[in-house]
């Protein structure tokens, strides 16, 4: 009866241990199989999770890698870290800051003479997202303006370019815009897209 | 022989018992795998309650449901804007907000449809700025939206509706399969509001004393195209369908905040699909100054939401026009079981209003939403 016993026992033994490898690997399994996604997903700023970049910063993009306006002395790139440009502008004449629905950070908008610079919060840093001209009295790096034509804009950006409300421009994770109205050249923006 | 009779019999009931006996192990293995899974799940969903507390709105509505005679349905600019305790108070409408930050029309669509799953309100208003989203914006406002959203065949479609490339429906039904990474960013919060959370809003409002004026409002910038995308019409048009379906008068609606823009083009457009349509629709924007709005002192972040003060005076305001416009709304407040629940609704408001007062003489700024 003894053998007999111990013979079960074993028996039942040996399944509980099937049972509990067969539950640690399925576990492991369904959690290694989504693990390289969820830290990227928990990255992604998801409620309740840090930004797994919050303490990187993002290098400076290059003119070959973004559009950039040329303020004086100042070369504006699209994701660029905000701070150094916004130091280097000077005063401003009005600033305004938006507070996401949810999420950390500002969307923030300094203007200045003829123009605003928008950025954005990503991992307690602030990035340019945007530039957008007011008045002729700014122009692109490549010169031109507002009140210009859709032919001055392919003077500057190439003979191909072509649209009627509208010309789009993209160059890495950035964007020119520039809206037509009547002819003539009515809004200049500058704007920070995914790559 | 008798022996021999018995033997069978006996060793029959021994391995019945023996297998009974492994049932019973298995089970009790399979429950404890089940309970850690569970206990684990728990721990690791974010909580709301210290940062994006907005994400408690969707759960919260199962405790508010039914009885509602007046639906609100969109993001920020609803549950930020009206106040349902107001309402009451002053009309005797009961109301329930179902709102999430940037909630997007799919969103409000299955909001909607989830709501017909436990009552059936006589009003629903629809603030139409998700009009201006196409597509997904991310993965946060999704899980803002539907986490707490109880499980249905509403839920499933409209994770499906809402998802962006890298979420899974079954993450949706086990959240513990998009958590479970938050282990190394675990705090305090998440073992205390294990297994009970706190009560944000207020039937569905999400209430702010502070006072952040406007001084400055940055130029909208033109934009490139301000047709609203074909999935948007799409929503709406099932929304309004859903809302004949069932009786429900739709409202559209635009909150009156100076941020983010709206824009003449699109209210045009709007405006064009209400008359089409044979649907109100009212730009709280344009009516500011009738509502009486200070965006000296009714607003807490500079004119993006309305602080309590401002969405008193707009509530006000509303139900000034329900009690007009749709004269099927009843005064409940002669209803003593409905009077009884929301006189506890009202002792919760000014408790949390006293909580956030006492934080604003202190200090001069809210912390928190409870004190």
């Amino acid at each position: 009866m003894k053998n007999c016993f111990v013979t079960k026992r074993k028996t039942s033994l040996r399944l509980f241990a099937c049972i509990l490898l067969v539950a640690a690997a399925a576990s492991l399994t369904v959690f290694s199989g989504c693990a390289g996604s969820g830290t990227e997903q928990t990255s992604a700023a998801v409620p309740g999770s840090t930004d797994s970049h919050g303490s990187e910063s993002q290098a400076t993009p290059s003119a070959a890698d973004s559009f950039v306006f040329k303020k004086g002395d100042v070369t504006i790139a699209m994701h660029a870290p905000a701070g150094p440009v916004i130091e280097a502008l000077g005063a401003y004449t009005n600033y305004y800051e938006e507070p996401s629905c949810a999420f950390e950070g500002m969307d923030k908008t300094y203007s200045y003479p003829g123009f605003d610079v928008t950025t954005y919060t990503k991992g307690g840093s602030d990035y340019v997202s945007g530039v957008i001209f007011w008045d002729d009295s700014v122009a692109t790096a490549e010169g031109v303006y507002i009140g210009q034509t859709l032919e001055d804009i392919r003077k500057a950006y190439g003979a191909d370019v072509s649209g009627e409300t509208s010309v789009s421009l993209t160059r890495g994770a950035s964007k020119l815009l520039f809206l037509l109205k009547d002819g003539a050249v009515s809004s200049i923006q500058y704007l920070a897209v995914e790559n | 022989m008798p022996g021999t009779e018995e033997k069978p019999a006996g060793n029959g009931n021994g391995s019945g018992t023996k297998k009974a006996a492994v049932i019973v192990r298995v089970a009790i293995l399979v429950l404890v795998l089940l309970l850690g899974l569970w206990l684990a799940q728990r721990l690791l969903v974010p909580k709301y309650i210290s940062v994006n507390e907005e994400g408690l709105l969707t759960r919260e509505y199962y405790a508010a449901a039914g009885g509602n005679d007046v639906l609100f349905i969109g993001d920020c600019e609803v549950y930020s804007n009206f106040s349902p305790v107001k309402l009451w108070q002053d009309r005797g409408y009961t109301s329930v907000i179902r709102g999430s930050p940037q909630q997007l029309i799919w969103h409000s669509y299955y909001m909607l449809e989830d709501t017909l799953r436990y009552e059936k309100p006589k009003v629903a208003v629809f603030n139409v700025l998700s009009m201006k989203y196409g597509e997904p914006q991310s993965e946060a406002y999704n899980r803002l939206a539907l986490d707490g959203m109880k499980l249905s065949d509403v839920k499933l479609r409209a994770v499906a509706a809402s998802r962006t490339e890298d979420e899974t429906v079954a993450s949706y039904i086990f959240p513990l399969l998009r958590f479970h990474s938050r282990w190394s960013e675990l705090g305090s919060e998440d073992f205390r509001y294990m297994f009970s959370t706190k009560q944000l809003s207020h039937n569905g409002y999400v209430m702010r004393l502070d006072v952040k004026s406007v001084d400055t409002v940055p130029r909208d910038k033109p934009l490139e195209d301000y047709s609203f995308s074909q999935v948007c019409w799409d929503y709406l048009d099932r929304m309004k369908k859903l809302c004949d379906d069932n009786g429900i008068r739709l409202i559209l609606i635009k909150a009156p905040t100076l941020k983010p823009a709206w824009y003449d083009e699109w209210d045009e457009q709007i405006v064009k699909y209400a008359e089409d349509n044979g649907l109100s629709y009212v730009n709280l924007l344009d009516l500011r100054d009738e509502i009486g709005i200070d965006y000296g002192t009714d607003t807490f972040d500079a004119g993006m939401h309305l602080n309590l003060s401002g969405a008193e005076k707009l509530t006000a305001w509303f139900g000034d026009y329900l009690a007009e416009n749709v004269p099927s709304l009843a005064d409940r407040r002669s209803d003593a079981g409905m009077a009884a629940r929301w006189n506890e609704k009202i002792r919760y408001y000014e408790e949390m209003r006293d909580a956030q007062q006492r934080q604003l003489d202190e200090s001069g700024r809210i912390d928190s939403y409870w004190g």
